[in-house]
């Protein structure tokens, strides 16, 4: 899958993007991409899906600016479209047309060379296993059938920039996997972005992971690092069930399973209460540890923090 | 109680979703505009209504009356487009399926929505009546404002046309194959022949009420008594016109007054008209029987045969997702990079067979027999009109041009394509200029062999000028409603009424008329390019 180019960058600077009524989706929000995967992580709202609109070239910045080597979108968006694959979080099918005029389509549309187009929508089907259906109308595909058109829709030109926005939502479990794997396999010599908020995706996939909340960035990291946040931090517990309210007001809790003996309970804190054992980070532990954190640096949201967690607003860890 | 109470806060969100959109602003600016050029000045280049070279004294009885039905005529046709989507958003929003899971009845569920579509359109009615008034002491011919007099005609002549349109709207939007394009140019025709009923007999006073939604017959005969009675004769030789009559540039209207101080609003006539309001009422609930309640098997039934088979299949296809887990490797062909490349030719095929994908063989069928009958017939006026049917056919295919992709939801993928300003949207255009050529072709070659210069330049100009309108008109609207509407309108008045000017298919038009064809396309074309770039966000 090797492109020839040696360097691929994609910069984003201080990029700020600001709706009706002077609401800001993004704000301040700089990163710098090359070749590998980066998890997009962030709750509902976030701003994930702004930014993927930003660097697909949907939408304008308000502010700053986005470069893909070298190349400013706001003057040439050429420049990155003719290289982008796109698979927004949400979006139609021309149902009359089966998946392969569908993709015949978008390869017109993409500009490639018919004969190449084919041979790449060939294989394409195959890969998502549509092959079977390719005569088929769109119009009688289940949501993850259409999902997976999507997918080849996405790598219809080989780009070197895939952005991907939820792409696992209407996939059952184990297209999931089988999603991740493909993401895996095909972040060679180049940029894929994948923005979720299901953590696990980005765990089996992500090379980098970038949480944003509140449409700044909270955290730039490698998975290792992020876990390494946390480490000596996560603590299993066993509480009655009568004391678990009192529990959940005075510590971070990740997670909660009733037993028979008791409620095991997953604490994040740096003293835990006594009886408490410690257990083994995992990114969804250093992914509430962080977005946690940094909303008690900026005084959002109720809860506890985690006792002598850091804020680490906009700075890679 | 708790019946009325449902069908109030269906129809209230419905209305207050309408109406705290930021169009529908502009609609109540259309409609204060149109408020204004319904009362033209005394020495004026246009009239809205005429009887035999005379009007009425611009006081409340006349100004109220003459509004309220144009009012009538205007806004049973552009009110009903504007209306037709009350259960189309819910399905968008998907708000319906969850409607669909509460005790609401399909019943109340239509009443509700003709409801919340009568409330918009009084709203508006509200508006034209506050703007008769005010046209009545800008024109200051009575400056005397007698509240029934101007209120009554609005209340009892557009709230029940108003009502029977809101019905209808919702009856179209439940029957399946009325809910789009074809219901869209077949409610046209409909209006037409509402209009022409009444207008044909506005003389027989005393014809059942239920023959005339419009209520003309009300008040004209009346009008034209009071007319005659100043200038003896007057409206008998049927010399009434009611709508927008322009002069020729320096010629104008200069019509003499006579008094009308307005009819007697009698109980029989007002229980005539409060019959439409229980028409309406039958109507919508009426469309309870067509409406599938969000049902996606019964939403199944407006599928195609293929379609059908398709979703037949579908749940044969279990095996597998994406490529098996354990065995992928992805072993794509890398594609050559060539940024030179200009692939126009295959992308405008694409977009022809995007146009033309899932016609049926019916509709190639006619559209054939159209182009060659037009080409064939050795009469020059049925050739004309078959020609004029042959353009009239692929309305459906020419509407989604430019709104496509919000129809569909793929503007993402799309618009970040690279050059899509420059290569899909032209290409979008030429397949339309194609399927122009295509259907009507057999009048255009015939005109050419016959050495019709004049007529051959129309028909290019036209071949243009369609495709122009619907590509600018789809992008700026989002919809493909706005130019089925203002097309059809244009193709009834123009080659099927041999309207003067807009009569794309006249081997008489005027340099000027051509001249300004070129224009219009040129400027539509303008037009497409700017709203699309909007679109992208990006030049």
């Amino acid at each position: 899958m090797a492109h020839g180019e040696n360097y691929l960058k994609l910069a984003i600077e201080k990029v700020g993007k600001v709706y009706s009524r002077k609401v800001w989706a993004l704000r301040n929000f700089s990163l710098e991409l090359g070749p590998g995967v980066l998890g997009l992580l962030g709750p509902n709202g976030a701003g994930k899906t702004t930014l993927m609109n930003i660097l697909a070239t949907i939408t304008r910045a308000t502010e700053g600016s986005v470069t893909w080597n070298g190349a400013d979108l706001a003057r040439q968006p050429d420049a990155v479209r003719a290289v982008l694959g796109y698979l927004p979080q949400d979006f139609g099918v021309y149902p009359n047309l089966n998946a392969v005029e569908f993709l015949e389509y978008f390869a017109a549309v993409k500009g490639l060379d018919a004969a190449a187009a084919r041979r790449r929508i060939e294989e394409l089907l195959v890969l998502v296993n549509l092959a079977d259906v390719r005569k088929r109308p769109l119009g009688g595909f289940s949501g993850g059938m259409r999902q997976r058109v999507g997918i080849a829709q996405a790598l219809l030109n080989d780009p070197q920039l895939l952005i991907v926005d939820e792409p696992t939502a209407g996939l059952d479990p184990e297209e999931r996997v089988r999603f991740r794997n493909l993401l895996s396999e095909l972040s060679g010599e180049r940029i894929i972005i994948l923005s979720t908020h299901i953590v696990s995706d980005v765990e089996a996939t992500a090379t980098d992971i970038a949480l944003i909340s509140a449409g700044t960035l909270v955290a730039h990291a490698s998975p290792e690092e992020l876990l390494r946040q946390v480490e000596n931090k996560v603590w299993e517990w066993i509480v009655p069930s009568a004391e678990l309210a009192a529990a959940k007001q005075k510590y971070l809790i990740g997670s909660t399973a009733r037993r028979s003996d008791g409620v095991h309970v997953r604490l994040l804190t740096d003293a835990p209460p006594a009886g408490a054992l410690p257990a083994l980070p995992t990114l969804e532990d250093a992914y509430l540890y962080c977005l946690t954190s940094h909303r008690a640096s900026v005084g959002v949201g109720a809860g506890p923090a985690p006792a002598g967690a850091s804020a680490r607003e906009g700075s890679a860890i | 109680m708790k019946l009325a109470r449902m069908l109030y806060h269906l129809a209230r969100a419905d209305f207050l979703e309408r109406v705290r959109r930021y169009n529908f602003l502009i609609t109540l600016g259309f409609i204060i505009y149109l408020g204004y050029i319904f009362v033209p000045p005394a020495h004026s280049r246009y009239a809205t209504m005429e009887i035999g070279g005379h009007r009425g004294v611009y006081n409340s009885a006349y100004v109220g009356s003459a509004v309220a039905m144009l009012t009538a005529v205007f806004l049973s046709l552009i009110g009903f487009y504007l209306v037709k989507n009350a259960i189309d958003r819910d399905l968008q929003t998907r708000v319906g399926q969850i409607l669909a899971t509460t005790p609401l009845t399909k019943r109340e569920y239509t009443m509700g929505k003709a409801l919340s579509n009568f409330a918009v359109l009084a709203v508006m009615v509200g508006v034209m009546f506050v703007a008769a008034g005010v046209m009545q002491l800008v024109r200051g011919e009575d400056m005397t404002i007698h509240p029934f007099r101007l209120l009554a005609p609005f209340l009892l002549i557009d709230l029940p046309v108003l009502a029977v349109v809101a019905a209808v709207a919702i009856l179209f939007e439940t029957v399946s194959w009325l809910r789009r394009g074809f219901g869209n140019v077949s409610y046209f025709f409909l209006w037409t022949a509402a209009l022409s009923i009444p207008m044909a007999a506005h003389q027989s006073l005393g014809g059942h009420p239920l023959d005339d939604l419009i209520g003309s017959g009300i008040l004209l005969p009346d009008l034209i008594a009071a007319c005659g009675a100043t200038y003896p004769g007057c409206g008998n030789n049927g010399n009434i016109s009611m709508g927008l009559n322009f002069k020729e540039a320096g010629q104008y209207f200069d019509l003499t007054t006579f008094r009308w101080e307005g009819i007697h609003w009698a109980p029989e006539i007002i229980l005539g008209r409060l019959m439409w309001l229980l028409v309406a009422v039958v109507i919508a609930g009426m469309a309870a029987f067509f409406f599938s309640r969000f049902d996606p098997a019964r939403e199944g039934l407006r599928l195609t045969r293929e379609q059908k088979r398709a979703r037949g299949q579908e749940n044969v296809e279990t095996s597998g997702g994406l490529a098996a887990a354990g065995t992928l490797t992805v072993s794509l062909t890398p594609l050559a990079r060539n940024a030179g490349g200009n692939h126009f030719a295959r992308l405008v095929l694409s977009e022809l067979r995007l146009m033309l994908k899932g016609q049926s063989r019916w509709w190639y069928a006619v559209a054939a027999g159209l182009l060659v009958a037009s080409a064939a017939i050795p009469y020059s006026e049925a050739r004309q009109a078959l020609a004029g049917l042959a353009w009239i056919w692929p309305v459906l295919i020419w509407s989604q041009m430019g709104a496509r992709e919000a129809r569909h939801a793929t503007e993402s993928l799309v618009f970040s394509s690279e050059r899509a300003l420059y290569r899909q949207l032209p290409a979008a255009w030429v397949a339309g200029v194609v399927v122009a050529v295509l259907t009507g072709g057999g009048y255009g070659l015939r005109l050419l062999i016959g050495g019709d210069a004049r007529g051959f330049a129309a028909w290019c100009l036209a071949a243009l000028f369609i495709p122009s309108l619907s590509l600018a008109f789809g992008v700026w609207s989002g919809s493909s409603k706005l130019f089925e509407v203002i097309y059809t309108l244009w193709w009834y008045m123009g080659p099927m009424s041999h309207a003067p000017g807009i009569n794309f298919l006249s081997s008489s038009l005027s340099n000027q008329s051509l001249a300004f064809y070129l224009v219009a396309t040129t400027t539509l074309l303008v037009a497409a390019f700017l709203g699309r770039r909007t679109q992208l966000g990006y030049a």
